[in-house]
């Protein structure tokens, strides 16, 4: 017999190819590099726009020559967009963007320097590039780098540029209309509750410290929870200013407002601090653009958090901890090497000194009494490194970047770096020894059709659900009652949830009432009666289960969802025994499932023989095989019923209801007993029947 | 938007998961490599208007969209061969090895997101552009075929 196999984390990532360390390493140095190509791009894109600006200016000023510049945004609009529409593609192809840039020339575009190197790169290898991404990225040299700070009339062209360059299916970004509240209310909401609720001195429409990102979108969240929204963020541009949320209704309605904590304050923690200095990224570039006054500055404010909150604050967190090692020097003027030449010693040392670089950067450093330049070089041609460059003697020692090496290593040197090397995690392997059981003799689908109630087969037959239309028919009711099932119709969300949610195996499974059951509106009737009516924020939603564990096998539940600004979260719930309407209350259940658990304080079950008085074992048996069969009846055949194996054992105090219980599990060969598919227990002595269960451990349920 | 460091911490992360999804769409190191640093360019200059939370799910997605990108480039409908797996590390679930790359795509995708790296379904299907309910159907069809490709057990955790 062939062996289980768990399905798990660990195999599959034994059984799919691994990532070789060259190429982790490499990869690392290319995600550390991509921030610097952004950052020149934007630095660029400065220049660019002014000189795009003033060509214009001028031109128009003297000559009607000047009709044939554009800026970026008419750019797209007049020649990108439709050359976008050439092909189903979407990306651009090598010589397509030969064209581009060729065009982008004539009609004088300056597409910043980098985004050229890009494109350049892109066609030389013959990948093309995006053709969402050159969109956005023209589009910015005119409106900005961030979209969220475009004006809503941009974004909402830009969105409608994707769709009708059928690069997106449906766009977010609208424009208000009617009663809407435009974007002036908003942001006065906004600022209003700025100065009501944080009191806050602070003025975030002052643009030197604040950036300020609207976004005007069609928000579909549910039924309940959907239009249109602002979405207003202030985000400050400094170390010492926090930052301000906000989600408004189209009518003025605030749905939500939030703090971001980003401002520095006096016991500011280690982890808060670098949180902050992120936002150097934007105003002074990423680490190897900072100068060594910025690295003291960084330096200092670690140290006082860690002062302040101790050394623990250091544990993994290598930035801090390489930081605090080193010691960073401000040029005085006394180096024989510059930061310019040992740049050029580090490229020199490498043969790099016509590559194409991303990024490079250089700090100063104090080893002993020696001052050390750090270099660190990225480029398109080779893979990143390292230089340390005596400041003094020029002499040049280059290291390879590696995988899981620290994030500080550009920034401190070799022997702090060292050790903070991470250690390189061990590879997955599959699971040793799993701890296997054999599946029973024609029980190889554990999760298939038969434990469907009846009532499901014959919906799917009426639907003509497949397999292969099952993701439409989902999608179909997607679109009509929103994303999360919890809102769908009982019929849908039954169907979707034993299609795609209960294949795992659990034999509790929701459908729709018979005709001898309460029914919807009695339940929540009956709900209403026990727990109370729903809040204004609340909606009443009643699932009926099948094969109910602890009921008469139909069971009621009343959830009260939240419509509110806990949307979709249930509130609190309410369980009926569809049969006889008769209410579980939380306390009710706990009570009857500690009566099957069967152990009284200070009372142990024990195994007892026999006595007087009690059914003999196969008196006992006889009882349980018949009630196995009454509960697996439809789910097992009774081939399968023929084939378990039988362990009964008598107890004495097992539940508080009998003195003496039998207790029987019936189980497939190859399983622990207690790895049993049905149990039965019942009174020794009367033979009424406490608990019989179809409950197979092999899905979960032993 | 993604600020620098979460893009970083987000795309070191899923470095292994990226790679072991690209390999299986493009079946080549060198095209995996290429499909993941397009795809990183390209989420890197649009982290912007990417929100933090859909984040791992959006980068999964670009990367097998480049993927797609690369197949079509190449015409290639029948790919090369798999990248070796390590023997010591498949052992003796060669058979599970060469069952997930007889599925198909469509079945094998959601299978590799859901046991690499736990992604949510929301997740998953984000990353595939998917609804959930779609997902959750290709889940479970990947999982019957996958019993029935083996024609062993297999116990799903």
């Amino acid at each position: 017999m062939k062996r289980e196999v768990k399905m798990n984390r660990e195999l599959m990532h034994a059984i799919t190819p691994d990532l070789s360390p060259e190429l982790a390493a490499e990869m690392t140095q290319y995600i550390r590099g991509l921030p610097y190509c952004r950052k020149e791009e934007a630095m660029k894109r400065k220049l660019s726009v002014g000189l795009v600006l003033a060509m214009a200016l001028a031109l128009l000023a003297v000559s009607a020559l000047a009709a044939t510049l554009l800026g970026g945004k008419a750019f797209v609009d007049e020649f990108l967009a439709p050359k976008a529409l050439d092909t189903q593609s979407d990306m651009f192809t090598a010589e397509e963007l030969s064209e581009i840039m060729a065009l982008a020339a004539e009609k004088g575009v300056e597409l910043p320097e980098d985004m050229l190197n890009k494109l350049k790169h892109a066609e030389a290898r013959e990948r093309g590039y995006y053709k969402e991404s050159l969109l956005r990225a023209v589009a910015k040299t005119e409106l900005g780098f961030y979209p969220s700070t475009w004006t809503i009339e941009d974004q909402a062209w830009f969105a409608q540029l994707l769709i009708a360059c059928g690069l997106n299916e449906y766009a977010n970004a609208v424009l208000p209309e009617g009663d809407e509240i435009l974007q002036t209310q908003a942001e006065q909401i906004a600022m209003d509750y700025i100065r009501d609720n944080y009191n806050a001195e602070v003025d975030v429409t002052d643009a030197a410290l604040y950036r300020r990102h609207v976004q005007y979108q069609d928000y579909f969240e549910s039924e309940y929870r959907k239009g249109r929204m602002w979405f207003i963020t202030y985000e400050p541009l400094d170390l010492w200013h926090d930052e301000y949320r906000f989600q408004i209704w189209s009518d003025g309605r605030l749905d939500s407002a939030k703090i971001g904590r980003r401002g520095l304050t006096e016991d500011a923690t280690v982890v808060q601090v670098l949180y902050c200095f992120s936002i150097y990224d934007d105003q002074y570039g990423f680490h190897d653009a900072w100068t060594e006054e910025i690295w003291l500055q960084c330096q200092a404010l670690l140290q006082k958090a860690v002062d302040r909150h101790g050394y623990t604050q250091l544990i993994g967190n290598d930035m801090a901890r390489g930081v605090l090692m080193q010691e960073y020097v401000v040029p005085d003027g006394t180096e024989s090497i510059s930061r310019e030449q040992a740049l050029q010693l580090a490229l020199e040392a490498e043969g790099a000194q016509n590559d194409r670089l991303l990024s490079t950067g250089a700090v100063l450093l104090k080893e002993g009494d020696a001052k050390i330049w750090k270099v660190t070089v990225r480029s398109y041609e080779r893979a990143s490194y390292y230089a340390q460059v005596n400041a003094q003697t020029g002499d040049t020692q280059v290291f390879k970047a590696e995988a899981n090496e620290a994030v500080c290593r550009g920034y401190v040197l070799e022997s702090v770096a060292e050790q903070l090397r991470s250690p390189v995690q061990a590879k997955p392997r599959p699971t040793a020894e799993p701890q296997a059981y054999y599946p029973a003799p024609g029980q190889k689908d554990h999760w298939s059709s038969r434990y469907l109630p009846e009532w499901y087969v014959q919906e799917l037959g009426e639907l003509g659900y497949t397999t292969d239309n099952a993701g439409d028919m989902m999608n179909k009711w997607s679109a009509a009652y929103g994303e999360d099932s919890t809102f769908w119709p009982a019929r849908e969300y039954a169907i979707n949830y034993i299609a795609h949610e209960a294949f795992e195996g659990t034999t509790t499974l929701p459908g729709l009432p018979d005709e001898s059951d309460i029914s919807e509106e009695q339940a929540k009737e009956l709900a209403v009666r026990t727990a109370g009516a729903a809040a204004n924020d609340e909606v009443l939603i009643a699932r009926l289960w099948f094969n109910a564990p602890l009921m008469e096998d139909h069971m009621w539940i009343v959830q009260y969802v939240n419509t509110g600004e806990k949307h979709g979260e249930v509130m609190k719930e309410v369980k009926i025994d569809a049969k006889t309407g008769s209410v579980w209350t939380r306390e009710a259940l706990l009570e009857r499932m500690e009566a099957y658990r069967g152990v009284e304080e200070g009372e142990e079950a024990k195994i007892v023989q026999p006595g007087p008085g009690d059914l003999t074992y196969e008196e006992a048996l006889a009882i349980a095989d018949a009630a196995m069969r009454k509960v697996c009846a439809g789910i097992l055949t009774e081939e399968e019923m023929d084939a378990f194996l039988v362990e009964g054992t008598l107890y004495e105090h097992f539940t508080k209801t009998s003195e003496r219980t039998w207790y029987f599990n019936f189980y497939s060969e190859g399983y622990d007993p207690w790895d049993s598919d049905c149990f039965v227990y019942f009174d020794a002595q009367t033979g009424e029947i406490d608990n019989a269960q179809y409950a197979p451990a092999a899905l979960g349920h032993g | 938007m993604v600020t620098r460091e979460a893009f970083e911490r987000t795309a070191q992360e899923l470095l292994p998961v990226m790679y072991k999804v690209a390999v299986s769409i493009v079946r080549s190191e060198q095209d995996a490599k290429d499909a993941m640093q397009q795809a990183l360019l390209s989420v890197w200059e649009r982290r912007e208007s990417v929100r933090v939370d859909t984040f791992r799910a959006y980068l999964m997605r670009i990367v097998m969209n480049e993927c797609r990108n690369i197949q079509r480039r190449r015409m290639r409908v029948f790919p090369a061969d798999l990248p070796p797996v390590s023997r010591d590390a498949v052992g003796e679930y060669s058979d599970v090895h060469e069952a997930l790359y007889q599925l198909p795509e469509t079945l094998r995708l959601p299978l590799m997101l859901k046991y690499l790296h736990g992604f949510s379904e929301k997740e998953a299907s984000q990353a595939l552009h998917i609804p959930v309910t779609t997902f959750k159907s290709r889940l479970h069809r990947a999982r019957k075929e996958l019993r029935k490709i083996l024609d062993r057990e297999v116990v799903f955790e």
